[in-house]
């Protein structure tokens, strides 16, 4: 605490005052720092808020300070003088979690540090504590799932890609490190949501995000991509038991959609084909109904047809239809998804205990048919003082998840949006496709092979995928900590922490019988777990103007992983039992196991100087199982200083507050168990005859453990009572010896190797502004926005290799890349072939597009684009007017890009409005060329002269685009109302002599309005790749979704 | 007193850790996986690779023996890149491996489970062969001896075709030369161990690829032939034996689990209907709507709208049952090999012979042999064209290499037999057949120099450039 820092002297008093300092409530103040002003003569309020002071002759002004309130001077009018102070609630001198759970007061840490609470993070109840953080730190980049995922991945990248993966930060919990560990698939398939989710929103205090190597250097190797640590509720000492009670109810709906177009009907050409009825030997107009793209008939309103569904037999045989536009039948297959949310949290305690025990229900059903979630949370804090010296304190929470029907994304047959945005007939109707089974079981499908040939071709019917085609899934945890904390001296405590994290997950997956695809039923579980085993005895003391706080520790850590895999393989041998047993053919199953441990030793200390200067030094020694045994050791320091220059000049009314940081730090990092041995795999087996192979990537037993090391600097300064504030940090980290899979020319026999990577480099600024335009007794308006701009670069690789590809999607040759000496995330595949002559550099043809009568002349193996953004951030607005609060949060980014794959095929199908309307001669687009029709292409010849054409639009946009990845690429700017609430909070008098001790009603929105985007029909904001990859692209993604809910708050 | 007591035991904890910190047992001894395996296994391993050879649908779509029904593009040639790395870090990679693991002192005597040190590098030496033959005629120039080095080099340069060509006649001799009287090979599903029938293929590949350089370097071809017959070539029908189950099935059959993407082409069908062919009905199905076999047309751009029922789909037992061998040689190539090759003047066999036991190979192989109509056929549809030979040879082998359509692409690219038109609606910047296939993109992306040097020597990484020996 600052003012336990003061020291007083006495000198000879002229006069004697006093007085009693309250809050704004007017409730006594005890311990307010009441200073002379100009010498060093003071006194603390007592418990009821009073102090007497000799004043020294020539003062004419007190100053109070008191923690978390305003510094006020007050002339001395008279012998009293008493004082209101008023919080200061833009910076309280705030208390932050660093790493270890250490709590330490801000101005103390050399290094950047943002800390939201509980309530900021979750304050329209996001269940999903990773995509609650968006936008709300500098620097800390979320790449949500859309809504109608049902509880998908949110990805977190702490100062941009760091080198390394997406970026993996560490969760820590109450201290307990927790996995985040994800099972789904990545860009295709069905998403099961990262681990992390089963952290309670409603129990959280407090979350900190741990950015740079100086902040999480006490996490070694685990944290090189930083650390999110959440600090849950405790109990404290109240009057009987306190009880609040959470409840919240959301609905979700489907808000973008690709713009489709309603003119032309499913089938590849303008033109109805005509079939004879073997009935009634009558000839009608039919639709091509094998075809799974929209070149069709016009949709006049008019023409009589048969649809898919009159040639199954039944009711509707032999019906005719007018062909009338369906512009929402892709809206109406989805439904209202319903969150019920309920938390109901005891808590109580006195002097030698606390208590907090909270039970939240989440249930869920989704914008998807068939889809439902259901989450159970039990959180028990609980702490006791057993003796002057001695205090256990335990922290347990379970978790289960249990999950049906999470939908599929991404490029697989089984994800209904793919149908609709890819391969669909436009003239559909959804209702029609609700009926997917003939009253004799067999399935039904628009998708037919012919009139007499119902089979479907590509597709069963979306609602057979979804109703039927369903995996489901579960998830138990457990995980906490038991402490003891044992005071040994006045200044020496010594510390002992068990803490585990375990689940078991659980997924199936099934395939029904009688579709398309053969039937299937695989089983996979999977058992996680983490021990850590924690010693640590810190020193505390302060001799005059100098605090001194030491810490020795020591941890060891276990991590183990189970898992097997089981699946039919061949078909059910009976109708939908999915079971193994009915495999078809043998089965496959594998199983795994994965065990590692680390050891580690630690130091760290902190001095600090009157109020002013702080030193911290750590050091680091870990020793990981899974390295090399010479080179399993690792040592790595840290130093960081913070100095409040606003100390030198003391309180004044424009400067409040001013700061700087200096950190550096180096952390060690190591690399998954068995990745130093060679081994050989098996492979699939020849009959009974088994196979092994050498494995596709190379093992290295040479390698070394990773060092990072990052410089940070950072100014905070506050102005004008604290009303506004800016801080800004700028770091660079140089990764050196990363421990890196880098794919490699498979000529060399392998296709990627284990590599201790030269130098990653990576530099960022992050900014974050806060004000408060506005403040009186009935309105205050807050202002928080946060920026920042990483930059990465790939400074060397290893003797032989110039380029780490990241990842690659087939078609046309689209990959992204980190070359050496150029920037991470370069975007190289097929892009338009641009004239240059080479004669004439002023030639006006010059950097224009090559065309033909094809349309675009294309060019393989371009730069085309590249995936990091610009800058990143977010912008929060609350306003408070009596009672009434309104708080609005819009997330934004800047650059950045994206490849997209609904969009190609949106178009290729001739489902999307692009491929349909009038050309510059005034002609439908896909009236044929000879008529005046055709997409107008233009740009230069071979020969660098203008020219024009008119394309047939079908060749154009299913031949010429086609894998032309360029014209695919879309800029991922984005500017969204990511959150907004309204809330009532019933003023203390109102509740007057009722038990309720808090009421607050609120109204609550999520992902309300994407105010820009450059990309129509995809929402940029929401194109996260599943469990693992690069936001490079999307290629089947779900629409996104919004959300109104209303959030009722109850505390007695 | 208090305080010394907390140092020493500070101090007592510091040096117990580390000192036994850094020790882990065998914690990090992979429980899943195994550090030694009878080389048997990655034969078998490399030997179920054989499959992607022959039953590539892409192969089948060049030589125009198959056509698209709704998706046209790959017949149309839009597909550029062609990934080749799964070879090497396959295949050739443990193949590699059953070469070290019975060259090297530490592990040879070990190695013997699985046959002779000799007879396992020999079969692995001939197997290496034939991949890099079939990958060299699809790319040209490519990582070789510089290649499958691991962490030696991450960078292999790219050997013309010319050193290839050159190197897989040499290994297919030594291997041959090498093989001894101890066991033969385990693990091997194809021939079952027997070192005769090894040497007999070894030689076969070496016929072949001799017969693929007859248009650049004849005095090579004829001696590398010559040497290959005089070897002794195969005497059977050498067959990838699929299972029937999901692992190790036909690959036609998993295509038509759920779509039906494939037809046998008008090119191949109307060709075969003009020559009375009977072999016709065992290469496709009767289409639904006419009741006999109806060609598919190639390579349109408006697939989709010829209906399924319209069009022949490949033999459903012949082509598409789920165990349906597919030919690696087949004796019918042997014999047309041999046709040519006499007709070249390289052999004292009967030309016309040689072809006619093509015929008969080929329709005996698609069960179809009946002696009348052979005769009939032999005579009157299909007779050998004694003044003109090579165009009824190329044009009976192109049939008869149905299903191996790679090997009946690269036969097409040097022979020019049959006359096939490019797909009318192409989608590739020449517009004509693919001449080889373009690298993968990956290469562009991590091996940057040797790829550009390649290219130089090469010519364009485009379709449409002709490999070495393509000079016809």
């Amino acid at each position: 605490m600052a003012a336990s820092f003061l020291t007083f002297q006495i000198a000879w008093a002229q006069s004697t005052v006093s007085g009693q300092v309250t809050d704004e409530d007017g409730e006594a103040l005890e311990g307010v720092a009441v200073v002379a002003k100009g010498t060093n003569t003071g006194a603390f309020t007592d418990a009821e808020g009073k102090y007497s002071l000799e004043v020294p002759s020539g003062v004419t002004t007190l100053v109070f300070r008191y923690v978390g309130k305003l510094d006020q001077a007050v002339e001395i009018t008279g012998s009293t003088v008493n004082v209101t102070m008023q919080a200061d609630d833009v910076y309280l001198d705030e208390v932050v979690v660093t790493a270890l759970g250490i709590k330490r007061e801000e101005r103390s840490l050399g290094y950047a540090v943002q800390e939201i609470s509980g309530e900021d993070a979750s304050y329209v109840r996001d269940q999903n504590v990773v995509s609650s953080l968006s936008g709300k730190i500098a620097g800390v980049q979320v790449i949500s799932a859309s809504g109608a995922q049902l509880g998908g991945s949110a990805k977190i990248r702490i100062r941009g890609a760091n080198g390394l993966g997406g970026g993996n930060p560490l969760f820590v919990v109450d201290g307990t490190p927790m996995s985040n560990n994800n099972f789904g698939a990545s860009y295709r398939g069905v998403d099961y949501g990262n681990l992390a989710q089963d952290i309670n929103p409603d129990d959280i205090e407090s979350v900190t995000v741990l950015k740079g190597p100086a902040a999480t250097a006490l996490y070694g190797n685990r944290a090189s991509e930083g650390a999110i640590v959440i600090t849950t509720k405790k109990g404290g000492a109240r009057r009987g038991v306190g009880i609040n009670i959470n409840s919240s109810v959301q609905f979700d709906n489907v808000y973008i959609l690709p713009n489709y177009q309603n003119e032309y009907a499913g089938g590849y050409t303008q033109d109805y084909l005509t079939w004879t009825d073997p009935v009634d030997g009558q000839d009608y107009n039919v639709l091509n109904y094998a075809a799974d793209e929209s070149w069709g008939p016009k949709i006049d309103g008019t023409s009589m047809y048969r649809p898919w569904y009159s040639w199954y037999p039944g009711d509707e045989y032999g019906q005719q239809i007018a062909m009338t536009a369906q512009p929402n039948n892709v809206r109406n297959f989805f439904d209202t998804g319903i969150t019920y949310n309920n938390n109901v949290a005891f808590s109580g305690g006195n002097n030698n205990t606390s208590f907090r025990m909270s039970y939240s229900n989440i249930q869920q059903t989704g914008v998807i048919p068939n889809s439902s979630l259901n989450r159970n949370n039990l959180n028990v804090n609980a702490s006791s003082k057993l003796s002057e010296k001695l205090t256990v304190s335990t922290s347990i929470n379970f978790a289960t998840t249990a999950g049906k029907g999470r939908p599929s994304y991404g490029y697989v047959g089984n994800n209904a949006v793919l149908q609709f945005n890819q391969w669909f007939q436009r003239q559909l109707d959804m209702d029609k496709l609700q009926d997917y089974r003939n009253p004799d079981g067999t399935l039904r499908s628009w998708n037919i092979r012919s009139p007499e040939n119902l089979r479907p071709l590509y597709w069963d019917s979306p609602y057979f995928s979804v109703m039927e085609n369903f995996p489901t899934d579960s998830r138990d945890r457990y995980f906490g900590n038991i402490t003891l904390d044992y005071q040994l001296t006045d200044n020496i405590t010594a510390k002992g922490i068990i803490r585990r994290d375990k689940y078991t997950q659980r997924i199936e997956t099934r395939v029904a019988s009688g579709g398309l695809d053969l039937d299937s039923y695989t089983e996979f579980v999977a058992e996680g777990q983490e021990d850590n085993y924690e010693g640590l005895i810190s020193y505390d003391n302060t001799f005059g103007d100098l605090s001194v706080n030491v810490n020795l520790g020591g941890n060891i850590r276990k991590n183990s992983f189970h898992s097997n895999f089981m699946g039919t393989a061949g078909g059910l041998n009976a109708p939908n039992l999915f079971n193994i047993k009915a495999s078809t053919d043998r089965p496959t199953t594998t199983s795994f196991i994965s065990e590692k441990i680390v050891r580690s030793i630690y130091g760290f200390a902190s001095l600090g100087w009157k109020d002013m200067l702080y030193l911290d030094f750590s050091m680091r020694n870990d020793w990981s199982s899974a390295l090399p045994v010479d080179n399993n050791s690792y040592l790595y320091p840290s130093v960081s200083t913070s100095f409040i220059f606003s100390e030198l000049w003391g309180q004044n009314d424009i400067f409040s507050y001013g700061k700087l940081r200096l950190s550096f730090a180096q952390t060690g990092s190591d690399v998954g168990a068995y990745a130093t041995n060679s081994v050989y795999n098996a492979g699939t087996p020849y009959g009974s005859t088994s196979t092994f192979s050498l494995p596709n990537q190379l093992v290295n037993e040479e390698l070394r453990p990773a060092l990072s090391s990052a410089y940070e600097a950072g100014v905070d300064l506050r102005f004008f009572n604290n009303r506004v504030g800016v801080d800004v940090t700028v770091y660079q980290q140089v990764n050196i010896d990363q421990i890196l899979s880098i794919t490699v020319p498979g000529s060399s026999g392998f296709s990627s190797a284990l590599i201790n990577a030269g130098n990653i480099t990576s530099k960022g600024v992050e900014l974050a502004l806060s004000a408060t335009p506005v403040k009186n007794d009935n309105l205050q308006w807050d202002i928080n926005l946060n920026w920042a701009r990483n930059r990465s670069e790939v400074v060397e690789l290893a003797d032989d290799i110039d380029n780490r590809r990241l990842d690659g999607w087939g078609w046309g040759g689209f990959s992204i890349n980190a070359p050496v000496g150029e920037e991470w995330g370069t975007m190289r595949g097929r892009g338009y072939a641009i004239y240059e002559n080479e004669n004439d550099p002023n030639d006006p043809a010059n950097g224009q597009r090559i065309v033909n009568e094809n349309g675009y002349v294309f060019e393989n193996n371009k730069t085309i684009g590249s995936l990091l953004p610009d800058f990143t951030g977010g912008f929060r607005n609350t306003i408070v007017y009596k009672g009434i609060e309104l708080t609005a949060f819009i997330e934004f980014q800047k650059g950045g890009q994206f490849h997209s794959v609904t969009k190609m095929f949106n178009a290729y199908s001739g489902l999307s409005e692009e491929t349909v309307g009038l050309n510059a001669n005034g002609v439908p687009v896909r009236d044929p060329v000879d008529q005046g029709g055709g997409v107008q292409v233009t740009g230069v010849t071979a020969e660098g002269e203008p020219a024009e054409y008119f394309v047939e639009a079908q060749s154009f946009y299913s031949g010429n685009l086609f894998a032309l990845n360029e014209r695919w690429i879309y800029d991922q700017s984005y500017v969204k109302l990511r959150e907004l609430r309204v809330g009532y909070t019933l003023p203390k008098k109102m509740l007057g002599g009722s038990p309720i001790q808090d009421l607050s009603l609120s109204l609550i929105g999520k992902n309300l309005w994407l105010m820009f985007a450059n990309v129509d029909g995809i929402d940029p904001s929401e194109i996260s790749p599943g469990s693992n990859g690069y936001v490079f692209q999307e290629n089947g993604i779900l629409p996104s979704t919004r959300s109104f809910g209303v959030n009722l708050r109850l505390g007695f | 007193m208090k305080r010394n007591l907390i140092s020493s035991l500070l101090f007592a904890t510091l040096v117990l850790f580390s000192t036994s910190c850094g020790e882990f047992g065998d914690i990090n001894i992979d429980p899943n996986n195994t550090v030694s395996v009878a080389p048997e296994t990655l034969l078998t391993n490399a030997l179920r690779t054989v499959s992607s050879v022959e039953s590539a649908a892409i192969g089948s779509l060049y030589s125009q023996h198959m056509a698209e029904t709704q998706y046209s593009d790959a017949s149309r040639y839009l597909d550029v890149n062609f990934d080749f790395n799964g070879w090497y870090t396959g295949a050739l990679a443990d193949l590699n491996e059953i070469i070290r693991l019975n060259e090297s002192e530490d592990t040879a005597a070990d190695a013997l489970v699985s046959g002779s040190n000799a007879n396992q590098i020999a079969v692995a030496r001939i197997l290496k062969a034939f991949f890099f033959h079939h990958m060299t005629d699809r790319w040209g120039a490519l990582p070789y001896s510089t290649a499958l080095q691991g962490r030696e080099n991450f960078k292999p340069s790219y050997d013309s075709q010319e050193a290839i060509y050159d190197a897989i006649f040499a290994e297919l001799d030594q291997a041959v030369a090498q093989m001894d009287a101890g066991n033969g090979v385990d693990g091997d599903f194809i021939f079952g161990g027997d070192m005769d029938k090894w040497a007999r293929f070894a030689n076969t590949v070496r016929m072949v690829a001799a017969l693929r350089i007859s248009n650049v370097n004849s005095a090579k071809a004829q001696s590398e032939f010559t040497a290959a017959v005089n070897g002794g070539l195969i005497e059977e029908d050498v067959m990838y034996p699929y299972l029937a189950e999901t692992n190790n099935q036909n690959p036609w059959f998993g295509r038509f689990i759920t779509r039906t993407d494939y037809a046998i082409s008008d090119v191949l069908a109307d060709r075969l209907r003009d020559l009375n062919d009977p072999r016709l009905d065992a290469f496709a199905d009767p289409a639904p709507a006419t009741g006999d076999v109806q060609g598919m047309p190639y390579g349109i751009e408006d697939a989709g709208s010829v209906p399924n029922s319209d069009v022949s789909f490949p033999h459903i037992s012949n082509v598409r049952g789920q165990d349906a061998p597919i030919g690696i040689y087949t004796m019918a190539q042997v014999y047309f090999s041999l046709a040519e090759a006499a007709v070249l003047g390289w052999t004292n066999d009967n030309a016309e012979e040689m072809y006619n036991m093509g015929i008969l190979a080929s329709m005996e192989q698609w069960g179809v042999y009946e002696e009348t109509a052979y005769n009939d056929y032999i005579a009157n549809d299909a007779p050998y064209d004694s003044a003109d030979p090579l165009p009824g040879i190329g044009e009976q082998k192109w049939i008869a290499l149905y299903t191996q359509g790679y090997e009946a692409w690269k036969e097409w690219r040097r022979t020019g037999y049959p006359a096939l038109a490019p797909a009318p609606d192409p989608l590739n910047v020449s517009g004509e057949i693919p001449r080889r296939q373009a690298y993968p993109t990956s290469e562009r992306d991590l091996n940057e120099d040797n790829y550009n040097a390649a290219v130089a020597a090469q010519g364009a990484d485009e379709l449409s450039t002709r490999v070495w020996w393509d000079v016809n």
